[in-house]
């Protein structure tokens, strides 16, 4: 029972995401393709036949000079459409829109076996952060586009489709989009990966680690409307996904299939921009990795089968042991024996304690509720956002929110950054109570087994309870950075974090064992012990072209 | 306790160190808007900078403001409902810098900044650049809806010259 480890809970990262087209979707994506094309080309034979109605008009003229000099003001007007008609079509086959971006990242924090969420650690790293993405954006006729933006990240082997969307315009005030796209609702949540597009090294985790997915599949409307000087954008979206994984940071909770809704709305006034989202998720999550720990912590494994088979042995199964051990002890003094039988009833009462009621996988639903606020002016930057919401069941739902001041000198950016993050479910993920048992009856050295199994049972006992308190993200950070703007389209990033992790919650600084898998740090008393702050040191090169 | 002093001496040397990068730069950034602004922007705007639509656009005024709002493609419309279509000119002109300046409010590298989000969430991609005054009367001329700024006074019949409020 002594030398046990356990490969808890999570891995980092295992299956790149493979993009999922197919079925009714496929379908769906084709009949739209086609419908554009066919549209593309009437538009071209319309404009096509009208110019070649046009000189029809002469045979009204009356005189031959009044005739000729129709002919050629008919000729000269002609040959300006065409000379317009052909500067808009080489225009338009001209502008075929290829960007990228590269944001390069490192850092380091100052505490040992402890990693910002498995991405930083305590030596110089530049490989964990750094993401670099292609767009390209091709126009199929005057109201339709396409656009395709290809990304990658150090930790995947294979780039990630970002955005597949075909986007036409009905009007000037009425888009439509359908394919791949990116879920709205946060400040910066279409581009987080592109660091050049905002001003810290990474989004602030206390708001955007909450986000259960970055991309769907399905249908979008944007509608725009201006109202004096104020600009007002509608979105909603509906859509789903299909086996993505369900993360935080770089932890990997499990895989998920979800449909989802929801209403983006952006607002617009000078320098002010206001963005408020609401959105609806149910989720089918398969594979969670956290109940399957759960339940041999609790219940126990085979590890290897056979007669009799190699067994892990769960929190109930060392129970039993003791509820036989404790009615086992013979002894013929009644009052002795009686105290001995009291202990297994005891024991077997508190078996009832122990049950995994923490629950990831199956169906869950979800809500999310975010605000962001951002005044962008010629010197001065001032960024908000508040998020709240979550996943049912054992996930952490929390309340989120960051400020940050920036000041322009020129092409330097002073900020400064406030973030806090406080689950609100905390009872999802109730600790268990601890085993009870009365040591007198066994202090004996005879009977040490027996109290090495009480002790057992309270270090399993601790270790589901620090495996939930993982998940109980209760954190604050203050952040100091400097940006630079050398050249267009080159930001360098400095950035000193101060990470203090309240309460019992490991916040986002999980001990590095638990993020790799290799359960090194989890001994017999469970869970290294927590830290309380962190002070982390970012850079970072972004470039966009 | 001595933790919290710990939280406190890190923090008062955070602002310090905020503080002192704010003085450092405060003298050059002041000195630098006053001799931008000495000129009256609505003054610069008629006189060294001109605004030109096509003749055929019966827009003939509009607020600096909304003239930013169409280059920034935040309005896609002119105020009399037809499609907006800017244009602008390459980033190493004077013409450019000055309009940047004085009608969308930023440098270069914050026009870039605020494009690369436009661009990075889906959305709109910065107006195309031609490479001369010549060039943007000759697309102004033959595209109806178009918009652009030039640096003189134009002699083409087919672009006319708006007047842009403060």
């Amino acid at each position: 029972m002594t030398e046990k480890k356990y490969s808890v809970a999570w891995s980092v990262r295992e299956h790149p995401y493979q993009l999922y087209v197919g079925g009714w979707r496929k379908m769906a994506l084709m009949v739209f393709l086609l419908a554009f094309c066919g549209m593309t080309a009437s538009v071209y034979a319309s404009e096509l036949f009208l110019s070649e109605l046009a000189p029809a008009k002469l045979a009204s003229a009356s005189s031959d000079t009044a005739r000729i000099e129709a002919l050629e003001e008919q000729l000269a007007q002609l040959t300006q459409d065409q000379e317009t008609q052909r500067s808009t079509l080489e225009d338009l086959l001209n502008r075929v829109d290829i960007t990228g971006y590269v944001s390069l990242r490192g850092g380091k924090l100052n505490e040992k076996d402890f990693t910002y969420l498995g991405a930083l650690e305590d030596e110089w790293s530049f490989s964990s952060e750094t993401t670099f993405g292609i767009q390209i954006k091709a126009p199929l006729a005057d109201s339709a586009s396409v656009l395709l933006q290809f990304s990658g990240d150090s930790l995947e082997s294979q780039a990630e489709v970002d955005w597949a969307f075909l986007e036409y315009r009905a009007s000037s005030a009425v888009t439509v989009r359908g394919g791949r796209l990116r879920v709205p609702g946060f400040m910066v949540s279409e581009y987080r990966e592109v660091g050049y597009a905002y001003p810290w090294v990474q989004t602030p985790l206390e708001v955007y680690g909450l986000t259960p997915f970055l991309r769907y599949e399905g249908l979008d409307l944007r509608y725009f409307l201006t109202l004096g000087e104020v600009d007002l954008r509608f979105n909603p979206f509906i859509g789903s996904t299909r086996n993505q994984e369900l993360s935080v940071g770089r932890v990997r909770y499990a895989e998920q299939n979800s449909q989802f809704g929801g209403l983006d709305i952006q607002l617009n006034y000078h320098a002010i921009t206001a963005r408020f989202s609401y959105s609806k998720y149910d989720f089918d999550i398969v594979g969670a990795t956290w109940d399957e720990s759960m339940e041999i912590l609790i219940e126990g494994q085979e590890i290897v089968p056979g007669n009799p088979p190699v067994e892990f042995l769960g929190i109930v199964d060392i129970i039993d042991s003791l509820v036989g051990a404790a009615a086992g002890v013979a002894l013929s003094d009644p009052a002795q024996a009686a105290a001995y039988n009291a202990e297994a009833a005891s024991f077997a009462a508190q078996r009832m304690n122990y049950s995994n009621d923490s629950i990831m996988g199956g169906d869950q639903n979800a809500e999310y509720f975010s605000l962001g606020l951002s005044y962008d002016s010629e010197y001065t930057l001032i960024m908000a956002e508040v998020i709240k919401g979550g996943i049912d069941g054992a996930f952490p739902d929390a309340e989120g929110g960051y400020v940050t001041f920036g000041y322009r000198f020129g092409n330097w950016m002073p900020h400064l950054t406030y973030a806090t993050i406080k689950s609100t479910d905390d009872s999802e993920r109730d600790p268990l109570p601890d085993f009870l048992a009365t040591d007198a009856l066994w202090a004996s050295p005879a009977l040490a087994e027996v109290a090495a199994g009480i002790e057992g049972v309270n270090t399993l006992v601790n270790l589901v309870n620090e495996t939930r308190n993982l998940s109980s993200p209760d954190q604050c950070s203050w952040t100091l950075g400097l940006r630079w703007d050398p050249i267009s389209g080159v930001a360098v990033k400095v950035e000193y974090q101060y990470i203090e992790l309240r309460g019992e919650s490991y916040g986002y600084i999980l001990p590095k064992s638990i993020v790799d898998g290799s359960g090194g740090a989890v001994g017999a008393t469970g869970f290294q012990d927590k830290v309380d702050n962190v002070d982390v040191i970012k850079v970072s090169l972004d470039l966009v072209f | 306790m001595r933790q919290q002093k710990k939280h406190l001496t890190r923090l008062l040397g955070l602002m310090l160190w905020f503080g002192t990068v704010f003085l450092a730069n405060y003298v050059g950034a002041e000195s630098d808007v006053s001799a931008e602004f000495d000129v009256g922007t609505g003054t610069r705007l008629n006189n060294e900078l001109f605004i030109i639509v096509n003749v055929n656009n019966s827009i003939d005024h509009m607020s600096v403001n909304q003239l930013g709002r169409i280059f920034s493609k935040k309005v896609k419309k002119f105020d009399n409902e037809m499609a907006s279509l800017p244009v602008a000119q390459k980033s190493s002109r004077a013409v450019t810098a000055n309009f940047n300046k004085h009608v969308l409010k930023k440098n270069e590298q914050q026009l870039k900044y605020y494009w690369a989000r436009k661009m990075f969430s889906g959305s709109s991609k910065p107006p195309k650049s031609l490479a001369s005054d010549m060039e943007v009367i000759k697309f102004v001329a033959s595209v109806k809806n178009a918009v652009g700024y030039i640096s003189q006074k134009p002699k083409n019949k087919k672009v006319k010259v708006i007047t842009i409020e403060p």
